[in-house]
């Protein structure tokens, strides 16, 4: 009885594991929409002469951009350290140039990360269903193996 | 035990300073710091403070007009951390302002930018000058009469030109007079237009040039009474002239030092044209001594 809860467990295990995985790589892909939405609403509000600080307190929550002794931060999780690079490069100096170069940063930075999140969305195409199934199969296995 | 804190003019300044300089300034003895005018920061220079006289803040908290031993230096990063208290982090939203030199700052203060500029837009600060914008009631007592036609305050800089136009504003207004301010730096009302008492019937403008201002004003508003601070250039001058009809007086300062500086500028002669009945001429350190004259007088004058 106990070795088929163990093996029933280590099945579970197996299984969470790949669905894991693959809410990674569904979560990157949702942060970096966020980002790219922030990215937007910053432009437009830029325009309109809005500060930045109130930018961010408003809308950076969603991207997970927060504002800690006067610097922009991101939250890093589910994030790919190329991505998180970018996101800091952004934030980095974000608000201390004059309007047309904040915009062109903006746009560019936009593009940037436009192309990591057709990226993600293509990653998360293919190797979602797939880990999601290798944790499934691994755990069949382990409990075959076991019995 | 409670803490009583009483609450200082330096103390509406301090949320621009980085935590190490305000910490400094927070620490002065109160008659200091509600004497304090201006806070000087250079880039890895010592940090002074102006108040009757410079005073230099030492690292033990104390304050000499003298160079102390250990002085407070400023680091190039306080400065840039200050530029981005001011402005929220947003250079680009203060682009204008930072263009001519200058940054507002909550309850009327404001802060002298120099610096390096580049192909026309602002690059880097390497001096901040924070002037605490002063409100002394009842300064304005003597120049009340004599506003009646329109007025002029002439004096140096730092001599009380702007305090003395801002209770004048808060006299007329509390007579039931109607002012309208047109206030392009925030610098007599503040931006929040709260902090300052400038009377009940008193209009504000905020952000337009003073032309704009002006035309606004007398489309809009009704006013008897038109003030605005330091008129710059002789094209705004023309632009607030063809704005203007009678009725409406002006009131507003001007840079100089005496009767010679007024003739000698364009801009203030040009303002002796039938804009003003008299002038205030502020000889005195923070406006202990006003002397008037009338247009005629300084345009007779040798």
């Amino acid at each position: 009885m106990i070795k088929i809860v163990g093996i029933l467990l280590l099945m579970a295990v197996c299984s969470a594991y790949g669905f894991y995985r693959a809410n990674m790589l569904f979560c990157r892909k949702k942060r970096l929409k966020a980002l790219c939405l922030f990215i937007e609403s910053a432009e437009n509000k830029i325009r309109l002469g809005s500060e930045m600080q109130q930018i961010v307190l408003t809308d950076g929550a969603a991207a997970g951009i927060y504002l800690e002794n006067l610097n922009f931060l991101i939250k890093k999780e589910n994030l790919t350290p190329s991505d998180i690079a970018l996101a800091e490069d952004f934030l980095g100096s974000l608000g201390m140039g004059d309007m047309v170069g904040e915009l062109k940063r903006c746009q560019t930075y936009k593009s940037l990360i436009e192309k990591e999140y057709i990226n993600a969305e293509q990653e998360a195409k293919q190797k979602a269903a797939l880990y999601q199934k290798l944790g499934v199969f691994l755990g069949l296995l382990v409990g075959i193996v076991m019995i | 035990m409670v803490d009583i804190k009483t609450k200082t003019k330096a103390d509406s300044v301090l949320y621009a300073l980085p935590q190490r300089i305000a910490g400094y300034i927070d620490a002065l003895p109160i008659f200091i710091k509600n004497s304090i005018r201006e806070i000087r920061l250079r880039a890895s220079s010592p940090l002074c403070v102006i108040c009757e006289t410079t005073l230099y803040i030492s690292e033990d908290t104390s304050a000499s007009s003298y160079l102390p031993s250990r002085p407070v230096i400023v680091s190039r990063g306080e400065i840039d951390e200050t530029v981005k208290r001011i402005t929220g982090s947003s250079l680009y939203a203060r682009e204008q302002e930072l263009k001519e030199g200058y940054l507002s700052m909550k309850g009327g203060n404001r802060a002298g930018i120099s610096g390096c500029f580049s192909g026309g837009s602002f690059k880097q600060a390497n001096a901040i000058n924070i002037r605490i914008a002063g409100q002394v009631k009842g300064c304005a007592e003597p120049l009340k009469e004599q506003a009646e036609n329109g007025l002029l305050i002439v004096g140096r800089a730092g001599s009380g030109k702007t305090t003395l136009l801002r209770d004048l504003i808060r006299l007329l207004s509390y007579e039931g007079n109607r002012v309208s301010v047109i206030d392009t730096r925030g610098e007599l009302c503040g931006y929040d237009c709260e902090a300052l008492d400038v009377g009940p019937n008193t209009d504000i403008i905020n952000g337009v040039s003073k032309a704009e201002g002006c035309e606004m004003a007398l489309r809009t508003l009704n006013p008897q009474y038109i003030a605005f601070d330091e008129v710059g250039n002789g094209r705004e001058l023309a632009l607030i002239r063809e704005s203007f009809f009678s009725g409406v007086k002006i009131l507003t300062t001007a840079h100089g030092a005496g009767v010679q500086d007024i003739k000698s500028r364009e801009v203030t002669k040009a303002l002796l044209d039938g804009c003003i009945g008299k002038i205030a001429i502020i000889e005195g350190a923070a406006g202990s001594q006003i002397t008037f004259t009338t247009p005629k007088e300084v345009l007779c004058s040798d």
